[in-house]
């Protein structure tokens, strides 16, 4: 079998509800849907939802997923294979049929667990975790949960107040290993196309330098460096000529991705209305520019976005401008 | 844990699979062993295969590069999930979390057919019964334990005649062991001849010393055939088993009566020159496993590595 080159991994991690799939939505599409596996973890439950009720065990817990299996697949896509997936059925809470997945060019890994071993973490590319105030979290899963798997409000609350502990035990632990860490707030208008965007970039990859967009008039972004990692905040109303001004100057930097450029960042649904929000459109840009910068770093025989951080990273504490290649130890 | 034993048993349907593994697994202990019948890797369920006129013997109708990648799996010790065909009504089940065992036991249509997945097996077995005896054993299965009728088993034998002949014989080529009971003069079905052709790709035990009981040995360059006439005598067949069991003095511990035993229907048989054989198969697997705990790469590679030239002929890929 002639092996190409292998495809590039996007984990999407966090809570049940906590926005997966909205952010993976825009980026799947400009990336071509025949271009991205998409895998999600909860395929990999132990148990069905029969099971869980009668073992007390809840979805979140890691007894709860067949974790091994999960990081030996990822291991599979990561070096081009093929795998057969389970199937977790929602509708019904059982297993189907597997599939046979064979990767693409892209995977995207969503899920609850996907950061939960050292053994799946070294299988991504991009590491983001989601972490939107519980409140909003609530909101988000009782909509969804009510209006596309059947429960109730009641029942959807309840379920929350179950699984807390072994979200804070299990899920929110994770935030650290990712690279960017995405919280997504109500602003003062509560308008839910306006949120602002919180974000945590971490040096384990290389982000692009956001230092020219923090002045101007309107509402722009504020960034805070704390040792190394950056705080960026984007407001929700931010003013649509610095969005604008700020995607440019990202995409100058994908020179050689303008050809993706035709489809929309940041639309997500509402029931089954579509809304756009300019904080969401420039943090999948975000993640966007680590996977194209990670596929063409690995076209051109390196070792992606990761791999280039770790070689050219300065001494941890030296000056920022040091040049003096450096191997880091991470994690 | 030294890397699980991998014993491939491959054949056509109603071959005989089935009843030589379950004495080989009762021996071993069910707990030591990890049983996979790649008739889980099919890619289409029996709808599908009905709507595309495609034959579960065919490449195309299974998961062949998954069933490789899972032998791997299993070579390395990781554990597995596994799919699950079910015969009874020929849909896809909720896949299993297969660990491994020491030993792994694969039966199935097609475990040879890719050089990838003949590179896992410690030892491989082909069993190739004359075409009339598999077809009556076959109905016999089919007709008592799948619920088909004998006519839709015979007319679905037709349609498989020339997958079998493409993809399933062909691979005979590539087994250590070829396995084919035929009915004596008596017609008697406990008491079957064996015919087994044993290769050099892997170091087969002398049998010379156990002729005179009825066992005739035909020499080869590269390979012996040996035939165990299906009327041996109980007295017979254990001096020919006490011979190999000498050899695996270390395994004495395993010894049982479990070998040999066939069902016909409801009622368990015993046949002497089925108890040979598998005793003949266990030897290979039971030393595999001792060469691979004492930091060995087991007998085949030992065996490749003294006799290159032959070896590597049996294992040109197709």
């Amino acid at each position: 079998m002639a092996r190409s080159v292998r495809p590039i991994i996007l984990g999407v991690v966090g809570d049940s509800a906590a926005g997966k799939t909205t952010i993976t939505r825009g980026l799947v599409r400009i990336l071509g849907e025949d271009q991205v596996t998409h895998v999600c973890t909860d395929d990999y439950h132990r148990y069905d939802r029969k099971q869980r009720a009668e073992l007390g065990i809840t979805p979140l817990h890691p007894d709860c997923n067949h974790v091994d299996i999960a990081a030996q697949h990822l291991e599979h896509l990561r070096e081009g294979e093929p795998i057969l997936k389970p199937v977790y059925q929602h509708t019904d809470g059982t297993f189907g049929a597997p599939t046979y997945v064979k990767p693409h060019g892209f995977t995207v890994v969503e899920g609850l667990l996907g950061y939960h071993t050292k053994e799946m973490r070294d299988c991504y590319d991009v590491r983001v975790y989601l972490a939107p105030p519980e409140e909003l979290r609530r909101k988000w899963k009782v909509q969804r949960d009510c209006s596309r798997r059947g429960y109730t409000t009641d029942q959807v609350l309840t379920e929350l107040d179950r699984r807390e502990p072994d979200s804070a035990a299990h899920i929110r632990p994770q935030e650290r290993h990712a690279d960017i860490v995405v919280s997504f707030t109500p602003g003062e208008e509560g308008e839910p196309e306006q949120l602002d965007a919180e974000l945590i970039l971490r040096d384990g990859l290389a982000h692009p330098d956001l230092t020219p967009f923090l002045r101007g008039d309107g509402r722009g972004i504020t960034l805070d460096e704390r040792g190394s990692e950056r705080h960026v905040s984007i407001p929700g109303d931010i003013d649509r000529d610095r969005a604008a001004g700020i995607e440019e100057a990202i995409w100058d930097r994908l020179h050689f991705a303008t050809h993706l450029r035709s489809q929309r960042l940041g639309e997500f649904t509402i029931g089954t209305n579509l809304h756009r929000s300019e904080s969401l459109a420039l943090v999948q840009l975000l993640i966007l520019y680590h996977m194209v910068t990670a596929r063409a770093a690995i076209a051109l025989g390196g070792d992606g976005a990761r791999g280039t951080v770790e070689r050219l990273a300065p001494e941890p504490q030296a000056p920022a401008a040091a040049q003096a290649p450096a191997a880091v130890a991470t994690d | 844990m030294p890397r699980p034993v991998i014993l491939g048993v491959v054949g056509d349907s109603g071959a005989g699979k089935t009843t030589i593994t379950r004495g080989l697994v009762g021996l071993l202990g069910e707990d030591q062993v990890t049983a996979i019948s790649s008739d889980d890797y099919h890619r289409f369920d029996r709808a599908e295969r009905a709507e595309n006129e495609i034959t579960p013997l065919h490449p195309d109708c299974n998961y062949v590069d998954i069933l490789s990648q899972h032998l791997r799996l299993l070579r390395e010790g990781e554990p597995i999930l596994k799919p699950v065909y079910q015969h009874k009504d020929g849909t896809f089940g909720r896949p299993l979390y297969v660990s491994p065992n020491p030993f792994s036991i694969v039966e199935g249509l097609l475990g040879y057919y890719t050089e990838e997945m003949r590179g896992c097996y410690d030892v491989r077995v082909f069993l190739a019964p004359p075409e009339e005896l598999r077809r009556k054993w076959k109905v016999q299965r089919d007709t008592s334990k799948r619920g088909y009728e004998e006519e839709d088993v015979l007319k679905e034998l037709d349609k498989r005649e020339p997958d079998s002949a493409q993809f399933i014989r062909p691979q005979e080529r590539h087994s250590d062991m070829v396995v084919s009971f035929s009915e004596g003069e008596g017609g008697d079905p406990h008491a079957l001849d064996a015919e087994l052709l044993l290769r050099d790709s892997l170091p087969q035990p002398d049998l010379s010393l156990l002729t005179d009981g009825g066992i005739t040995i035909d020499e080869g360059d590269s390979e012996r055939r040996v035939r165990i006439p299906g009327d041996l005598e109980r007295e017979q067949a254990a001096e020919v088993e006490e011979a190999i069991w000498e050899k695996l003095h270390f395994a004495s511990h395993l010894r049982s009566e479990k070998l040999g035993e066939v069902t016909i229907g409801e009622d368990i048989h015993r046949s002497e020159s089925l108890g040979v054989v598998q005793l003949l198969i266990l030897y290979h697997v039971v030393t595999a496993k001792a060469a691979v705990a004492l930091g060995g790469a087991g007998p085949r590679e030992e065996a490749e590595e003294e006799d290159t030239s032959e070896d590597r002929d049996a294992a040109t890929v197709e």
